[in-house]
């Protein structure tokens, strides 16, 4: 089935997203914004149909305004501005409504539109591939370049920014880089899903391992398996694979928070040393 | 004098939002001294800590180290909630202790991690250094993070209300630990706390930090004289400017104090000549109060 060159770009495409979404997610979950990233998704909503009513690359328009709503979000939040929650629930409303408005504007693009709403992954072209591995290359050199310092600032922000970490460019270079991880996975699951990819590869990979290297490594896993079995089954049975991909992960999510080794051992007390 | 002298709080005032958290703050932190900062709750101790971190840029006054880099502030803070599913053991934490010093871009190293599983080994943990952060005790944790502060080589340890919580046996447990640590490292030592009674057995130096009022300044409701000697013995004398205690040592050490005379201004109290005879006193004092032969290894128990 991987013959025609629509699914070699699929796969490569899918593996590339689902690698740096886990990865992302991993430093999501820890830091508890999850949410952070439904909101920005949605915000890229508007961006791209900003993008299809100026007919500029929708992929430029679409970064533009994620990354401006990630950091818009960490900015009102750490000036103590608004609650996190309420400035993601503004932001996310907003970018939406922006997105509705200027369809409206210039009608007859609905069904490209619905694509970006739940993913196309089939759809991917080559100039689309390319535009993701650029992406995938930059965010993951800079997660590599600033692991230390994203790490211990996920710990404890505070404590990172006392003993001399850059905290506060750690926090926002994040912010930055889901928001463009976001962008490039909008194409493979779709604005609607695209936080399902963010978070259940960390979350499921939390119930297996305490180490962090072993939770990152096994939310990359974790992400492939998701993505390229549930495009194998949405081939097959031909359903959407968006969709698939999501419920796939769901479900394995919930295997493991059953038969988690971890969710045991947690309220029992290591022996004395 | 200067060069005694590691860090000097001038004249600092601190606001959040309209809210005036320390108020004409002056306070020097001679190098070699263990330093307590009484005070009751929302006292601003905190606040002070964080303002000598240079966390907090304060409305007036300034903040100047001497001799002292930034980097060589070790930070213990009040134990927080840190996330229990955090994927990180106890050795990891340390490490990052180590990360300030390496700079961006470069991982730890070989010797890093020893540096770290030497602190580790030093507060007794050596044992758990690869569990995970969220299988230990709060105790544990709470040395985790002394040596997390230790693995950057630290000149100044800054303690947040380190021992609220614990009983009083843990409490001799960690202060005899601090005060070995800051034997062997050299350490110049600060605890913020707002228990009265752990201060003398400890400390040559005692500051109060009561909201907007000046340091050495405490309200003299909280601190009356009756009230120091009901909670630290008949040992210990509180030293009063009018009606507010500055500074607590044995009776028989009345005569360092006099050096000092009764003055708000704290450079005067921290002339080096004080030092020495104060720091023997604390010596004495803690070994009076001490439970008899509290051997260092017993603090390496579990405290739950």
């Amino acid at each position: 089935m991987f013959e025609a060159a629509f699914m070699q770009r699929a796969l490569i495409a899918g593996v590339l997203t689902s690698v740096l979404l886990a990865i992302l997610g991993f430093f999501v979950v820890l830091r508890k914004m999850s949410f952070i990233g439904v909101g920005i998704a949605h915000a890229a909503f508007g961006g791209v149909a900003l993008g299809q009513f100026l007919g500029i690359p929708l992929f430029v328009s679409a970064s533009v305004f994620s990354v401006a709503t990630g950091l818009g979000i960490g900015l009102v939040t750490r000036r103590g501005k608004l609650r996190e929650d309420a400035a993601i629930g503004i932001f996310f409303a907003a970018g939406m409504a922006l997105g509705v408005l200027f369809l409206a504007l210039k009608p007859g693009y609905a069904s490209d539109i619905m694509s970006y709403l739940f993913g196309s992954i089939l759809a991917v072209t080559s100039t689309d591939l390319w535009i993701i591995a650029a992406l995938a290359f930059f965010i993951l050199l800079l997660l590599v370049l600033f692991f230390k310092e994203l790490l211990a600032s996920s710990f404890d922000a505070n404590l990172a920014r006392a003993s001399g970490i850059p905290e506060v460019f750690t926090s926002y270079l994040l912010l930055g880089l889901v928001s463009l991880g976001i962008v490039a996975a909008i194409k493979i699951v779709g604005i609607v899903l695209v936080s399902a990819l963010l978070v259940l590869p960390a979350a499921t990979a939390l119930q297996w391992s305490r180490r962090y290297l072993w939770v990152l490594a096994l939310a990359v896993l974790f992400g492939v398996v998701y993505t390229v079995t549930g495009l194998v089954i949405s081939y097959l049975i031909n359903i959407p694979s968006g969709a698939t991909i999501v419920l796939l992960g769901t479900v394995v999510f919930l295997l493991s928070l059953a038969f988690s080794p971890l969710r045991r051992r947690i309220g029992i007390t290591y022996p004395q040393t | 004098m200067n060069s005694r002298i590691l860090v000097s709080v001038e004249d600092v005032t601190v606001r959040f939002e309209d809210v005036t958290a320390l108020q004409d703050v002056n306070l020097e932190i001679p190098q070699g001294v263990s330093m307590a900062l009484i005070g009751p709750n929302g006292g601003g101790k905190t606040t002070l800590l964080e303002l000598i971190l240079g966390l907090i840029k304060p409305a007036q006054g300034r903040v100047t180290y001497h001799n002292l880099k930034r980097s060589e502030i070790g930070y213990v803070p009040q134990e927080t909630e840190t996330d229990p599913n955090f994927p990180v053991s106890a050795l990891d934490v340390v490490l990052m202790g180590r990360y300030p010093l390496l700079g961006v871009f470069r991982s730890p190293s070989r010797q890093d991690h020893q540096i770290a599983l030497s602190m580790l080994d030093r507060v007794g943990l050596a044992d758990v250094a690869r569990r995970p952060l969220g299988s230990l005790s709060g105790g544990q944790k709470q040395r985790v993070a002394i040596a997390r502060a230790l693995a950057s080589k630290p000149k100044l340890l800054l303690l947040d209300e380190p021992t609220s919580g614990a009983d009083v046996e843990a409490k001799d447990r960690f202060y005899s630990l601090i005060n070995d640590l800051k034997k062997e490292f050299s350490l110049t030592v600060v605890v913020a706390s707002h228990e009265l009674a752990v201060v003398p057995r400890f400390v040559d130096d005692v500051a109060c930090v009561a909201g907007g009022v000046h340091l050495h300044a405490c309200p003299s409701d909280v601190w009356d004289e009756e009230h120091f000697q009901r909670l630290y013995g008949k040992e210990m004398e509180a030293f009063f400017h009018g009606e507010v205690p500055h500074r607590m040592v044995k009776p028989h050490d009345v005569a360092t104090q006099r050096h000092g005379g009764p003055t708000r201004n704290p450079r005067n109290t921290h002339a080096p000549p004080s030092h020495p005879p104060t720091r023997n006193t604390t010596r004495t004092t803690r070994n009076t109060h001490a439970p008899p032969s509290q051997p260092h290894e017993e603090s390496e128990e579990e405290e739950e």
